[in-house]
């Protein structure tokens, strides 16, 4: 097929101007990056200056020398990783058969938790504040899981959902066949099948609860308090200690990088949903 | 190794589809017996539940003197292979192959022993440690069937297993699996849609449609003895040519034509003595028609030749048939356009018919097939 | 019960008792609150008052403002993610060669959390030593640095907070436009191709049409969201200045926690959720259109 001239300047120019958009849409979280390793009276200096003019630690070792922002990572940290397993503990196996053992409770099922999704976070923070009050959870970790949980299980049901669409049914029936119960198959043919899909779901599980702020702030308090929590009253505490904020945000923002880049090749397999024929 | 006996099976589903109708016959030990059928016949139904992957809503179902109505496929001591081949992805082709084993429980020594030698009976041996994604499709089917005959069950499940593969391959893998099947003596169960694999591989074939059973016999039988008018034209290809016609006395009016059946048919067919002015549907195969210029008969026909193709040991011929011709009831036949519909005859490459042509058919008469108009069953 | 439906039974019930003790439950305490005069403090002291809750709430001058502004915020936030987003993804899938890096380069936001984000755009506009201001004044688009107050205008620092999240979230609109395009099979475009349509028609009468589940599922799941943000404008203004960018859920939480008021701010929780149900439902009816209706 013959590409006149005229569309080949037409792709440069559309490289040319998807590589401008990639940049500058990378441009704040760079600043962010160059703001933190400033030194600190040079963060606020006016005019503000785009890059560092000497770079220089001092703002992180300013606030992992506190107590409060490494206790709240390991808070968010300890809390992540609970709601992850316990989500997934609960979605993989409900959006196994509600996949592929279609009937009219699982429709039902996966409506239901698509509809907890439309739940307001603020609508339901009030009466769970009253809950885990009433269970005496409030500021502690389990407390704190179970309310991340509430947010992440539809979120990990829709999308195990949809990497159970890639399994053909016939993989559990040969399993079935070969020997195994239901349960079988499921623990040994199907679920190794699916660690791509299950990496990813708990990837997002556990984004979803490391950003978590709302219920952070509605409940807990000194013990529990988590990373964003620590991160805004830098605001009130420090008055606007912009060197401080910034260096404690690029701590807090880099664990999740760190995972998405390194599970990268683990995303895109599981967004393609697997090929599981063979 | 055991027989099956399907006694009464119906099957129906929730919205009230009524897929199998009261199916009643055996499979004997050690035979290769073949369903075979349009879609939506439900063969393949008929196949997952004597596996156990679909429960059965009324009748008995035995394998050897067990009722196994209720019992899991696990423990039905059948193997099956599917027609995706269902391979476990993450697994090597030995672990696939041996997965069965250890779920049995059998000691190392055996699992070891029967991988190897079902390894060497498939050609798989260079392939055990390589994962199914890396397999061509004829590899991966081999390694089903593996999985399937490591585990020494009773019967055979296959559910259109070549229908993935090209034709060529497909071909080399009917008599393959045939032989394999001979040499292992197991009762085997092969679903498929494909009448020339039935009619190839099978002891025993059982013609379904629309959920009943059609007739089970011997692929000769139901070529040369099919019980109806789907039968006989579902068997053999290209289909059996059938038209209305009268029979009496002797003369059969086919149409504009006539002429007189020999008394062959009627030993064959008593009921056919004395007919007057009686209507019948006549089936007449393609193999069973020629050139009357090449081999006269005293049986023969005028048609006007519509196409001619000419395959180099024989010569497909499309003619119209000045009679009015019978829907033989098959539901993946593509439907005709008009009221014309050609019929095939296969003459010899000798003939020097034209598109356009009137010719002279002779008809092997002592081959004809006679149906009631109204069931549409045989008349003997 | 049979085999099959046991094990169904038993593999959705940690899910079952999940959802129901941690979403369905505090709903019904949510909606059951709604009708009493409660104290956040003090929830065993309570009055049953019936709609009262719901008509002060209605009536409400901060609580009706709190609700426009949450409009005027998804609406802005919506309309820009979804032009930069969709238009990305365009940009992307015109691509000569592979865009497997910038996409992933653009993806970056997405990495960032919510509240990072809201800090980040919040030094960038901030009066004196915001970036941006100066970015702009560089340029010549604005004449002194001072010219804009982002985040402290009554006026637009409603649409200023939005910068943040049209930034954090434009990445998801472009990925999920972009997987939606490549689905579309390059025959359809060819035939139009062949069949006369120029770049534009092809664009308006094959790929916008098929197109319609995904930007569905951007619409109703983005403007869900954008109606539900808290912590995004929280970290930015806390509300301010003078509540011009407290929107709905801000304000319920106001209700909750500064007040003490439980009773009202389970009203005004209960009318969120249904408000956010039935403009969903809407949304998946009116842009899903199923095609076998």
């Amino acid at each position: 097929m013959h590409n006149p001239p005229r569309l080949n300047i037409g792709g440069a120019v559309i490289n040319a101007a998807a590589l401008e958009l990639v940049l500058s849409y990378a441009v704040p979280y760079v600043y962010l990056l160059m703001t933190a390793v400033k030194p600190a009276a040079d963060v606020q200096q006016i005019p503000p200056s785009f890059f560092p003019a000497v770079l220089s630690l001092e703002n992180f070792r300013e606030v992992l020398r506190s107590s409060t922002l490494p206790r709240a990572f390991v808070s968010s940290l300890l809390v992540a990783v609970l709601t992850t397993a316990l989500s997934l503990l609960v979605a993989v196996p409900a959006a196994y058969v509600a996949t592929l053992y279609r009937r009219r409770i699982t429709t039902l099922f996966l409506l239901f938790a698509l509809v907890t999704r439309m739940v307001p976070s603020v609508s339901l923070g009030v009466p769970l504040f009253q809950l885990l009050k009433s269970m005496g959870l409030l500021d502690t970790v389990p407390g704190l899981v179970l309310a991340h949980t509430s947010a992440a299980v539809p979120l990990a049901l829709l999308l195990m959902s949809a990497f159970f669409e890639g399994v053909p049914k016939e993989l559990e029936e040969a399993a079935r066949m070969d020997g195994c119960t239901r349960l079988q198959a499921f623990r040994k043919i199907i679920l190794p099948v699916m660690t791509g899909g299950i990496s990813v779901t708990a990837l997002f599980t556990f984004i979803t609860s490391w950003n978590e702020f709302l219920y952070a702030l509605l409940l807990t308090s000194e013990a529990t308090k988590t990373a964003p929590i620590v991160i805004a009253e830098y605001n009130s505490v420090y008055g606007l200690a912009w060197g401080a904020m910034t260096a404690a945000a690029v701590l807090y923002s880099l664990p999740v990088i760190v995972i998405t880049l390194a599970l990268q090749k683990q995303i895109v397999g599981g967004l393609t949903f697997g090929a599981v024929k063979g | 190794m055991a027989g099956i006996e399907l006694r009464n099976i119906n099957k129906v589903y929730g919205n009230n589809f009524h897929a199998l109708h009261d199916l009643n016959f055996d499979i004997r030990d050690g035979e290769f017996m073949v369903f075979v059928g349009p879609s939506g016949c439900g063969k393949s139904t008929a196949l997952r539940m004597i596996a156990g992957l679909e429960s059965i809503s009324s009748g008995e179902l035995r394998i050897g003197d067990r009722v196994v109505n209720h019992v899991d496929p696990k423990d039905r001591d059948i193997a099956m292979v599917f027609q995706s081949y269902a391979l476990y992805p993450h697994k090597t082709v030995r672990e696939n192959i041996v997965f069965p084993l250890i779920m049995a429980g059998l000691p190392k020594s055996d699992i070891a022993s029967r991988v190897n030698e079902a390894a060497r009976i498939l050609e798989l041996t260079a392939l055990l440690d390589r994962k199914p994604a890396l397999l061509s499709g004829g590899q991966r089917q081999r390694v089903a069937m593996g999985r399937a005959i490591v585990r020494k069950p009773a019967a055979f499940l296959m559910d259109e297993p070549l229908s993935n593969l090209d034709a060529k391959l497909r071909v080399q893998m009917r008599a393959e699996i045939a032989s394999l099947q001979r040499k292992l003596n197991v009762t085997t169960i092969y679903v498929t849609h494909d009448q020339v694999e039935a009619m190839t591989m099978g002891d025993r074939v059982a013609v379904m449609k629309g959920g009943i059973l059609q007739q089970v016999d011997t692929p000769q039988n139901l070529y040369s003895r099919p019980d109806n008018v789907f039968v006989a034209a579902f068997i053999g290809s290209p289909s059996m040519n059938l038209y209305d016609a009268v029979l009496d006395g002797r003369t059969l009016t086919l149409g504009s034509n006539s002429f007189e059946v020999p008394d062959q048919v009627f030993k064959c067919r008593p009921s056919l003595n004395g007919a007057s002015n009686r209507r019948v549907i006549v089936g007449i195969r393609p193999e069973h028609m020629d050139d009357a210029a090449i081999r006269p008969s005293s049986a023969e026909i005028s048609a006007s030749v519509t196409l001619v193709e000419a395959l180099g040991s024989e010569s497909m011929v499309h003619l119209n048939i000045d009679a009015p011709w019978v829907d033989a009831g098959d539901p993946d036949a593509v439907a005709e356009i008009g009221d014309e519909k050609a019929a095939v005859a296969r003459f010899s490459p000798k003939s020097t018919v034209r598109a356009g042509d009137i010719a002279r058919i002779a008809v092997d008469a002592e081959e004809l097939h006679f149906f009631e108009p109204d069931t549409r069953t045989s008349i003997w | 019960m049979s085999a099959e439906n046991r094990f169904v039974l038993c593999m959705l019930a940690p899910a079952i008792v999940i959802l129901g003790l941690l979403v369905a439950y505090p709903v019904g305490l949510l909606v059951f609150n709604s009708f009493f005069k409660v104290d956040t403090i003090t929830p065993y002291i309570r009055e049953w008052v019936g709609l009262q809750n719901y008509i002060e709430a209605l009536t409400s001058k901060r609580v009706a403002e709190s609700a426009l502004r949450t409009i005027q915020y998804s609406i802005f936030a919506l309309f820009f993610e979804f032009t930069f987003g969709f238009g990305a993804a365009l940009l992307f899938s015109a691509m000569r060669g592979d865009s497997r890096w910038h996409r992933t380069i653009f993806a970056l936001p997405l990495m960032v959390p919510p509240i990072v984000a809201g800090l980040l755009w919040r030094f960038l506009l901030v009066g004196n030593i915001g970036l941006l201001n100066y970015g702009l004044a560089r340029l010549g688009l604005i004449s002194d640095p001072d010219a804009i107050a982002w985040l402290s205008s009554e006026d637009i620092v409603i649409y200023s907070v939005s910068f943040a999240d049209i930034w954090l979230t434009t990445s998801f609109v472009a990925l999920v436009s972009y997987a939606g395009l490549t689905n579309i099979p390059r025959d359809l475009l060819e035939a139009a191709r062949i069949d006369g349509a120029n770049a534009l028609r092809r664009f308006w009468h094959v790929t916008l049409p098929l197109m319609r589940p995904v930007i569905a599922v951007i619409v109703i799941v983005r403007g869900v969201d954008a109606a539900k943000t808290f912590d995004l404008i929280w970290i930015q203004t806390q509300g301010g200045p003078h509540h011009a960018s407290e929107v709905f859920s801000m304000n319920i939480y106001q209700r909750m926690v500064r007040f003490g008021d439980l009773g009202e701010a389970s009203a005004s929780g209960t009318l969120f959720l249904i408000v956010m149900m039935v403009l969903a439902a809407a949304a998946y009816w009116k842009i899903w259109r199923p095609t076998h209706a």
